[in-house]
């Protein structure tokens, strides 16, 4: 009888002990924030390559240049088509615009991994985002975006470790699914008319992928002036 | 014959009608440049920016996608009614200007032949062509890069988002370039076939843009009963440069056009 109401403790316990470890959305933000606030500046040179139907584009270099906490700026001789929600990355970006609504744990490969649902705090932005983080760096691995009407993105982030301190992006993966010649709805919400691309539904989708490569980080937090992001 | 076309590039030449031609290039292409510099944000720049507007709700797009190739491209599009009168303007006189001066019966007691001197002339205007044509090319890149820069090239293209590498784009319009002279030939050729029927240099002239102009609406009209007859018109081809622009390039295509413009090249001279 003792063994038993050991053997019950032991179950109960060890259920609502898990949940007592597992961090709450928010408090993951704020790992993320922290670890992501050890980096004040960088110079790194990005290669992008895009696959998509009727984009032609040829591999092109561009450099990037990035100011705490969401200065960027970036120069390129060339023509380099960068994805927009890739900026979504920068957790004080999601900790500004988007609250958590709620979160998953899985172990792949022994690494702890936090699927967060984020929706934004705002109604205009209607996007809504998923971000899958992992426990080591607090960085995020993956990402989906979801807008209005069903177009997606989703971002596969590898990170590398530079100069042995900071964690920072060696490559992205964007796949998109999305919509072409899409209305804005907030055009016609004013007006209160009807949204005539809605009604005719032949809104067609794209897909595409987009690579991006961050080489030769240099000047990590090495003080970068404002002057930089003054240019055009 | 070297001799012959010496002679008769120093007639053509020394003419204040060819010199016409690059007077015209030489004022409105630099007019037109400074003008799309000062209407940045409308105008051919504009056009750019629409080019791609459905990838710019996604994304964002570094570097400049209007330079000095955008501008000399849209510079070859826009003058492709004043350089075919500019060289029927030459071309059409070349037979008709000198039976209007009366020169002619002057030439031929020399001992050089009929065919020589109508070979050398036509040359003349050939090479007259390509020179405009080049000035055209040099001088449109040339203002284009100083005022715009220069880079990758986003070609305007409908539908469809094309951009080439500032290396490949030089070599595109070096062939772009070649195959407007080659069409520019065919114009130059009807313009020296109508010179021998007239006997001032008025009429070529006129005639030469009439049957263009007519040619060209019939050739762009999408109507069916014009269908058959756009393959045996040389003005479906003249626009064959534009291939240069396409990835992958149609060779095939633009094969085909040069055998036809050159049939009509020939065509018209050959009488």
């Amino acid at each position: 009888m003792k063994f038993l109401y050991v053997l019950l403790f032991c179950v109960f316990a060890t259920s609502g002990f898990e949940e007592d470890l597992m961090p709450s959305a928010q408090e993951i933000l704020n790992r993320m924030t922290s670890s992501f606030e050890k980096i004040e500046d960088y110079v790194v040179t990005l290669e992008g390559t895009i696959k998509m139907e009727g984009v032609n584009v040829p591999k092109t270099e561009a450099i990037l240049f990035y100011k705490k906490p969401d200065k960027i700026h970036i120069e390129s001789k060339g023509i380099l088509f960068l994805p927009k929600k890739i900026m979504a990355i920068n957790p004080y970006y999601l900790k500004r615009y988007f609250k958590p609504l709620s979160i998953e744990k899985k172990i792949v490969k022994e690494v702890t991994i936090y699927k967060i649902t984020l929706i934004p705090k705002e109604k205009r932005l209607r996007n809504g985002i998923e971000i899958w983080v992992e426990d080591k760096h607090w960085s995020i691995k993956k990402m989906k975006i979801t807008r209005f009407k069903g177009s997606t993105i989703m971002a596969h982030i590898e990170y590398t470790m530079i100069k042995g301190k900071y964690w920072l992006p060696k490559s992205t993966v964007v796949e998109l699914n999305i919509l072409a010649k899409a209305r804005r709805p907030e055009i016609f919400d004013d007006f209160g008319e009807i949204d005539h691309w809605e009604e005719k539904g032949t809104v067609k989708t794209k897909r595409g992928i987009v690579n991006i490569l961050f080489k030769n980080y240099r000047g990590v937090n090495a003080g970068l002036s404002d002057e930089v992001f003054k240019r055009k | 014959m070297f001799k012959l076309i010496h002679i008769e590039n120093i007639k053509t030449f020394y003419k204040w009608r060819t010199g016409i031609g690059f007077l015209a290039i030489g004022v409105l292409l630099p007019l037109m440049m400074i003008g799309m510099s000062l209407d940045i944000g409308h105008g051919p720049s504009a056009m750019a920016v629409r080019a791609v507007k459905d990838l710019s709700e996604n994304f964002f797009i570094v570097g400049s996608i209007f330079n000095g190739f955008s501008a000399a491209y849209f510079v070859m599009n826009s003058l492709w009614v004043l350089i075919p009168f500019l060289i029927a303007l030459v071309a059409g006189d070349q037979i008709a200007g000198e039976n209007a001066a009366g020169t002619f019966r002057i030439s031929l007691i020399r001992p050089t032949s009929r065919t020589q001197i109508i070979s050398a002339k036509f040359i003349t205007t050939l090479i007259y062509t390509v020179l405009l044509i080049f000035f055209l090319g040099l001088l449109s890149i040339g203002i284009g890069i100083l005022l715009f820069g220069r880079g990758d090239f986003l070609v305007p293209r409908r539908g469809e988002i094309l951009v080439l590498l500032e290396g490949q784009t030089w070599l595109r319009f070096g062939l772009a370039y070649l195959l407007a002279i080659w069409a520019m030939w065919s114009v130059a050729s009807l313009a020296f076939f109508l010179s021998t029927l007239a006997e001032n240099s008025l009429g070529p002239v006129i005639g030469t843009m009439a049957i263009l102009i007519a040619s060209l609406i019939i050739s762009k009209t999408p109507l069916q009963i014009f269908n058959k007859v756009k393959p045996l018109l040389f003005t479906t081809y003249v626009d064959g440069w534009r291939k240069a622009f396409q990835e992958p390039i149609p060779w095939h295509e633009i094969n085909s056009g040069v055998l036809y413009l050159a049939i009509y090249i020939l065509g018209f001279f050959c009488p």
